[in-house]
């Protein structure tokens, strides 16, 4: 098992380094992103322009580009070329709602996911199944900033239930904490509820086919016991898997339509503002960043994987 | 004496029931009633195609310590009926009715917590696969655990592991300490297949149904779970329903023969009954099917030109660290083969019989050694040449059922394989029908999807398929080890007969030794990527030197001597199917 964890941790390092590479290339091959041109401004001299650009070290070879932007990437001294701010101390400022929207989501969709695939699977055929199904798909094609707006105009406006947008910290005050999140987390989770319900119920159903399941059975387990030790934990794998991403990506920014809808101010809505600007620095660095977290995350997974079962630490 | 049906329930309780089990006799009773007592089973599913009736009106009776042994081919309902004892087959799209009276309850009318209670307690099942039967999540240990305390709740985990441990090596499994806390995958079958026994008898069950519980083992390993078996009925009086298609497994074991086909019992007797004096035509039919036929030794058109020569070959695999050594999964094979000869390669899993076959088609590369097909080195033909290499080159899969395209019409897939061979659309469709009546059918059968086919029908379009190419050399992967016994021979005399006609040479990679009689010019034998022992068929399978083939071959079960007719000129050419 400790080997297992060198591995994969060994083959995280190379996998980030060749995602900072990429990044940073295809922010240089960016049509019209002449940085020194961008942030000397729109009335600037030539010389200003160069100036600039020799002062930012855009004259030197890509290579040394590409060192000079990781040193600033790795010592937090990024810079924005619209409003000359440091990006990360923008999105330190940022991450606390993006954190508090994954992980509320994540939980959720987890949950509910699970649970619902599961009632699915084992009233298969059934108008439970049927009801659920339902439900799911509705909640699959339901667009976020749809259903968004429909909570905030009732919810939040109409009957004045909920608060309407924005983000309290929770260490300030974690009751009005999760009074804001809670709108943002059911918008965010709808759509995942339903994909893991139907991944969940097909795997389930699968894995009751199982031989070992018979086994189980002949033992004279009784049918809970059956479901949730030998059913259940074979079927979450793909579920595992699923959810590592969709948290990376939730995490990485990702949840740009709820962060805007709800005004969360995390840092999908960052990336979204950075974006109207073709601000560059802000853009990578948060690419970077949604990047690294899909990587970290999996690598996560690969381990819990590993846990869940042993033939994965071959 | 009496004994009353709940007092069965005590795991002392077979000590109470001492006289001996009666062998070969009627059924053994404790006190008038048998231990188990089917009655008139039904069990008919609902499908979309309308209701199937499995298990058709069956009565069976099991005694104390006896071995009864239902037979039958693929679909005849032997597993159903086993399964349904269990309460295995119960859903809401199975009808089931009779009645199973064991230790005074009757198992088919029985509620779901009723039945859990004697499921594993007192009524064990073991299956065919052990791989697929064990949960590959969870140490073997804690999967008999489980079982443990899931009928004794009070039992701490520690204690039931401790039981565990001492249950494993009562069923033969050395280093049980340690295997205890092993993985499914990190057992062999035959280990794998003792943790599914000591599950099995983790309560002192009195009773253990066998469903195929040797089919998916290795020979060898086979006549060690049987050898378990009978100790295990000897020593403890336990009484087993060993369900199976294979009639020299029975032969070794039962005390008693039940024959299923199509859902009924057709045949019931003593072990002795049926084997020697068979009534009914399926059971007879059943084991003329087994009789080896002698390869025929008629004429041939032998060249005796060289086709095949296979030199000094080697295949390995690197190990994942460095620390861990190559694996040579191939080493040092040599083998030569004239046109149309016969060559079988016997092996038991594992031993790189596949991987010789594979590296003949070029589907492997080797890593040192010649494959020279008439002069031509396969190992190192450029891959551009081995189109037209291949073509020289049939190949007859395993399970046909797999390997045909289940999607495209029989017709279909034997045009392509002749237009591979060059031949242009309408010449190929013309030869389709000529290639269907070559391997034994009817020319209307290319408008058929193989699953329109049974799986004898099935294995001839896959013979057919080989054929197209007009091949010099046909390699049979197991051709017949996935079709029932009884149209195995049919498959395999179609076999004989087209080198015959044909003058191809054969590599038959096979581990039944019926089949490799029937067929074989030459034998080598295979173990751990060596051949051992290689020559003449005759002389290799009834002479053999290397104490692994001698091992191989005894391990065979095979029917009692003299149980057939005429056809069993020599002791030794008995091998079961």
């Amino acid at each position: 098992m400790v080997a297992f964890v060198a591995r994969r941790m060994g083959s995280l390092v190379a996998v980030l380094f060749a995602i900072t590479v990429l990044t940073f290339l295809i922010f240089q091959a960016i049509p019209d992103g002449d940085p020194a041109l961008r942030m000397a401004g729109r009335l600037a001299s030539p010389q200003q322009v160069q100036a600039v650009r020799v002062q930012w070290g855009f004259d030197k070879p890509i290579y040394v580009q590409y060192a000079k932007t990781m040193e600033k990437v790795l010592d937090g001294s990024v810079i924005s070329y619209s409003q000359q701010v440091n990006v990360e101390q923008e999105i330190v400022r940022d991450l606390p709602p993006t954190i508090s929207l994954a992980l509320g989501a994540g939980v959720i969709w987890l949950v509910f996911g699970v649970l619902f695939g599961l009632l699915s699977a084992v009233y298969a055929g059934r108008w439970l199944d049927r009801l659920l199904s339902v439900v799911a798909l509705t909640g699959i094609s339901m667009p976020v900033f749809f259903l968004g707006a429909i909570m905030l105009y009732w919810l939040g406006y109409k009957w004045g239930l909920l608060p309407l947008g924005g983000y309290v910290p929770l260490t300030v005050d974690p009751w009005g904490w999760f009074t804001h999140m809670l709108m943002p987390w059911v918008a965010l989770s709808v759509v995942s509820v339903g994909v893991y319900s139907r991944v969940l119920r097909a795997n389930v159903l699968d894995v009751m086919r199982e031989d070992y399941v018979r086994t189980a059975r002949a033992k004279g387990l009784s049918e809970r016991r059956v479901l949730v030790r030998h059913v259940l934990r074979n079927s979450l794998m793909g579920i595992v898997t699923l959810w590592g991403l969709d948290f990376a990506w939730v995490i990485g920014g990702g949840a740009i339509l709820v962060e805007s809808v709800f005004n969360l101010g995390g840092v999908g809505q960052y990336a979204a503002q950075s974006i109207g600007r073709l601000d560059v620095p802000p853009v990578m660095v948060i690419t970077m960043l949604v990047a690294c977290a899909v990587v970290v995350l999996s690598a996560i997974v690969d381990i819990f994987y590993a846990v869940l079962d042993p033939r994965v630490r071959l | 004496m009496t004994v009353s049906g709940g007092d069965l329930g005590r795991p002392d309780a077979h000590r109470l029931v001492h006289e001996p089990a009666v062998r070969g006799g009627a059924v053994a009773i404790s006190d008038g009633r048998p231990l188990l007592d089917v009655h008139d089973l039904s069990v008919s599913f609902a499908t979309r195609d309308g209701s199937v009736q499995a298990v058709d009106g069956v009565s069976l009776q099991l005694g104390g310590g006896e071995v009864l042994a239902i037979v039958g081919e693929s679909g005849s309902g032997k597993s159903v009926c086993a399964m349904s004892l269990m309460g295995l087959t119960r859903g809401p799209n199975a009808t089931i009715s009779g009645s199973a009276m064991f230790a005074g309850r009757d198992l088919i009318g029985a509620s779901e917590a009723e039945l859990r209670r004697i499921r594993g307690a007192q009524l064990a099942m073991i299956f065919q696969d052990p791989q697929s039967s064990l949960n590959p999540v969870y140490r073997v240990g804690d999967q008999i655990a489980e079982q443990i305390r899931a009928h004794e709740p009070f039992v701490s985990h520690a204690q039931a592991l401790a039981r565990a441990v001492a249950l494993m090596e009562r069923v033969g499994i050395p280093l049980a300490a340690e295997r205890v806390r092993a993985y499914p995958h990190e057992l062999s079958g035959g280990m794998r297949q003792r943790v599914m026994i000591a599950m099995g008898l983790s309560l002192g069950a009195k009773v253990l149904i066998a469903d195929e519980p040797t089919t998916a083992l290795d020979v060898t390993v086979q006549a060690q779970i049987l050898e378990q078996l009978k100790r295990l009925r000897e020593q403890e009086d336990l009484s087993i329903v060993l369900v199976t298609h294979d009639f020299g497994v029975v032969a070794d074991i039962a005390d008693r023969i039940a024959v299923m086909q199509t859902g009924k019992i057709v045949e019931q007797g003593t072990a002795e009954e049926i084997l020697r004096e068979p009534k009914h035509p399926y059971t007879r039919g059943l084991l003329e099917a087994l009789r080896p036929s002698k390869k025929a030794d008629a004429p041939r058109a032998r060249g005796g030109a060289l086709l095949l020569d296979i030199d000094n070959l080697h295949v390995s695999y690197a190990g994942r660290s460095r620390r861990d050594a190559t694996i040579d999964a191939l080493d040092g094979v040599s083998l030569e083969l004239e046109a149309g000869e016969t060559l079988a390669v016997v092996g038991e899993s594992g031993s790189g019989k596949t991987t010789l076959l594979r590296c003949i088609a070029r589907l492997i590369e080797p890593t040192d050694g010649t494959i020279l097909l008439q002069g031509q080195d396969l190992a190192r033909a450029p891959r551009r040449k081995l189109a037209s290499l291949r073509r020289e080159l049939g190949v007859v899969f395993q399970d046909p059922q797999a390997s045909l395209n289940p999607r495209r019409r029989v017709g279909a897939t034997l045009e392509r394989a002749l237009r591979a061979r060059g031949l242009g659309k309408v010449a190929a469709q013309s030869q389709v029908g000529g290639l269907l009546e070559r391997v034994g059918l009817k020319q209307g059968y290319a408008t058929r999807y193989p699953h329109e086919l049974s799986g004898g029908e099935r294995q001839r379009v896959g013979i057919a398929r080989a054929l197209a190419g007009e091949p010099r050399l046909v390699l049979l992967d197991e051709p017949v080890s996935s079709l029932d016994a009884s149209i195995r021979h049919g498959v395999i005399e179609l076999l004989g007969e087209l080198q015959q006609q044909l003058g191809c040479a054969y590599v038959l990679v096979s581990h039944d030794f019926a089949t490799v009689e029937a067929l074989a010019d030459r034998v080598a034998v295979m173990h751990v990527g060596k051949i051992v022992e290689f020559g003449a068929a005759k002389q290799v399978l009834l002479e053999p030197k290397h104490p692994y083939t001698q091992e191989l071959i005894a391990a065979c079960p095979r029917l009692p001597g003299g149980v057939a007719s005429s056809a069993w000129t020599m002791p030794r050419s008995s091998f079961s199917a």
